[in-house]
């Protein structure tokens, strides 16, 4: 499959106007300003495939909305090709944006003082979508995300998890190649977060909108994505499949055993040493619980010897559960950062 | 549910591919009178900043005498006109470009397939339209009312005075747009806005009439546009001149707005190339 986005050392460069405290300085600063720059994306290559859901992650300032600005076509990159379905977006802008739909997630698109039928009015009429085409794609939107009971709302009477539901469905309205939307959870509760989460992977998988997000709420990126670029510090650290970052930084294990008395703990501690003492390196202790627990390297796991293990633990010092699971998305990607 | 189609002109701008202006136009007038309470007093504010002169006019030309050839109706009618365009064409469109640009607001206008300026012009016509249903009219009734047997419209003249008060209301736009897209490079304030609207007011004929400056300064402003928003059009009420020289006026004042047109062009495409959008 060819990549719908295609970007090749990517670089934008802020300047910053220092503010140095006490009335003097800011005096001065008007006739010596005092520039700084900060790199806020640094050499960036990254693709995605046409009907991907991807996820841009990081911690604040990693430069997601920098890279986002630029994707969009509104931001103008100081070195480097960006290439989005043939055009590049800051100097095609006009035609570039018909194709695309954009949501930030800390600004609304709505007209505050109208209903939001008004704002999908006027949105119809700015991007030309013909009125029966418009009429049928509402249609679908409405079911997908709860519009009936906002659409003769004014915006400014929304609330969050409304808005972010009106904002998403009106750039959805132009039938959007790429969706683009910057922390559109913020501020929403978990439900909401969920409803949008659904209807986002609806609008993927029934019109195969490529969908690019941005969070630093991974389990959105767990629930939603199946691709992810990990920036941090403005570069890419990681660009492939969900699985592939799991396989990539998660190979390891966590196993938890649970027992059901507290004086089997320090047996079971004992047990462990002489069975798997490479185990006994990172297992933590939770006497309220009564629960030990662990990582393994992957290449460390022995099923044979585990079994074998968790069958003494059982006999000997009182075993009630015990279980092994692969790290999650989320996880992994603490793990990278931290 | 129904979404009917709306607008009796919709079908006519949608053929002209003008559509999406004739919208934001509508938009912008139904957003103004969401807040009635600001037109209200908008409207009666007016009186505050002209009333005064009208009284200070009548005071000194009441038993007759003239100055320059302004006499008691001339200057009535002269603030009376000048009263009425301001109401139409001032928008404090400046402060909300400023604000637009200061907040990042201004990025979802960029993602979408309109042309920001000609977008907000829209927006400038509407708020225009209301203004000379809700403001002018009034405005003129109340002022005939008032200075009846002072104040007169003779048809003849009506004409070009719209003629060029479009002119000027295309100017004012063009003005106020540019002092709002200087937030791209400067931290614009209420204080710059302020001083600037002031400057403009007195140089362009609003408080007092541009050719009872002394001569050297009426020559200079006599060379810039600022005449083109007040002065000018209702000179060419009070004192019609040659047909060929109204129209030489028409199109010099047509230039500059070009002018000023094309230079806001720049200054957006500058700011897209140079500056950030600021948020999230
Ligand atoms: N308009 C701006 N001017 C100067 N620096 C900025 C601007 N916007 C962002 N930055 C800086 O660039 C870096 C990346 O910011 P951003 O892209 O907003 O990160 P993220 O969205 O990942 O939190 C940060 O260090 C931030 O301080
Ligand atoms: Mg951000």
């Amino acid at each position: 499959m060819t990549p719908i986005i295609n970007a090749k050392n990517l670089r934008k460069i802020y300047r910053i106007k220092r503010q140095h405290p006490g009335a003097w300085n800011a005096v001065k600063s008007i006739f010596f300003p005092d520039y700084e720059q900060r790199v806020a994306v640094d050499d960036i290559d990254f693709s995605l495939d046409e009907g991907c859901l991807a996820a841009l992650v990081g911690p604040n300032g990693a430069g997601k909305s920098t890279l986002i600005k630029m994707l969009v076509g509104v931001l103008r990159r100081d070195a480097g090709d960006l290439d989005v379905m043939g055009l590049d977006p800051f100097n095609h802008r006009m035609r570039y944006v018909r194709n695309i739909g954009v949501v930030f997630g800390q600004r609304t698109n709505l007209l505050w003082d109208l209903s939001v039928q008004d704002s999908f009015e006027l949105h119809r009429a700015v991007f030309g979508i013909p009125r029966r085409d418009f009429l049928c794609r509402l249609d679908e939107l409405r079911a997908l995300f709860n519009l009936d009971e906002i659409l003769r709302q004014p915006a400014r009477t929304l609330s969050l998890g409304q808005t972010m539901r009106a904002d998403v469905a009106q750039v959805l309205l132009q039938q959007p190649k790429i969706l683009f939307l910057d922390e559109p959870t913020i501020g929403l509760d978990v439900l909401s977060v969920k409803s949008l989460i659904a209807a986002l992977r609806k609008v993927n998988s029934l019109y195969a909108t490529t969908i690019v997000v941005t969070s630093h709420d991974l389990t959105v990126i767990e629930e939603l994505c199946s691709n992810v670029v990990l920036l941090d510090k403005g570069r890419v650290i990681f660009d492939g499949t969900v699985n592939k970052a799991v396989d990539t930084y998660g190979n390891y294990r966590k196993l938890r055993f649970q027992f059901t008395h507290e004086q089997n703990l320090a047996m079971a501690l004992e047990l462990i040493a002489g069975a798997m003492p490479k185990m006994l390196q990172r297992i933590a202790t939770r006497r309220e619980s009564l629960e030990l627990s662990t990582v393994l390297a992957s290449d460390d796991v022995d099923f044979a010897r585990l079994l074998e293990l968790a069958q003494r633990l059982r006999d000997e010092s009182g075993l009630r559960e015990f279980s092994m699971e692969k790290p999650t998305l989320k996880e992994v990607i603490l793990h990278v950062f931290s | 549910m129904s979404f009917p189609s709306r607008g009796r002109f919709l079908p006519l701008a949608r053929w002209a591919g003008l559509e999406a202006y004739v919208q934001a136009a509508r938009v912008a007038i139904r957003q103004a009178v969401c807040y009635p309470a600001d037109i209200f007093i908008e409207f009666i504010s007016y009186p505050f900043a002209f009333l005064g002169y009208f009284f200070f006019v009548a005071a000194l030309f009441g038993s007759g005498g003239s100055v320059q050839g302004y006499g008691l109706s001339t200057l009535i009618t002269y603030f009376s006109l000048g009263w009425v365009l301001r109401m139409i064409v001032d928008q404090r469109l400046d402060g909300n470009v400023a604000a637009l640009v200061q907040s990042g607001g201004v990025v979802s206008h960029l993602v979408r397939p309109v042309d920001f300026l000609h977008y907000l012009f829209a927006g400038f016509v509407g708020r225009g339209c209301l203004r000379f249903c809700f403001y002018a009219l009034p405005a003129i009734l109340m002022l005939t009312t008032l200075f009846g047997e002072d104040i007169s419209l003779r048809s003849g003249d009506v004409g070009w005075f719209i003629l060029y008060a479009l002119v000027a209301f295309r100017m004012a736009f063009e003005l106020q747009m540019l002092l709002g897209l200087t937030a791209f490079f400067l931290t614009m304030n209420h204080q710059i806005s302020w001083t600037v609207d002031m400057t403009i007011r007195l140089i362009s004929g609003l408080i007092v009439p541009l050719n009872l400056f002394p001569e050297p300064l009426f020559r200079i402003l006599e060379l810039l546009p600022f005449q083109y928003l007040y002065f000018k059009p209702i000179q060419v009420f009070l004192h019609p001149a040659e047909i060929w020289n109204m129209l030489a006026g028409l199109t010099v004042g047509m230039l500059w707005t070009l002018g000023l047109a094309l230079c806001n062009r720049t200054v957006f495409r500058a700011a897209l190339r140079r500056h950030v959008i600021y948020g999230s």
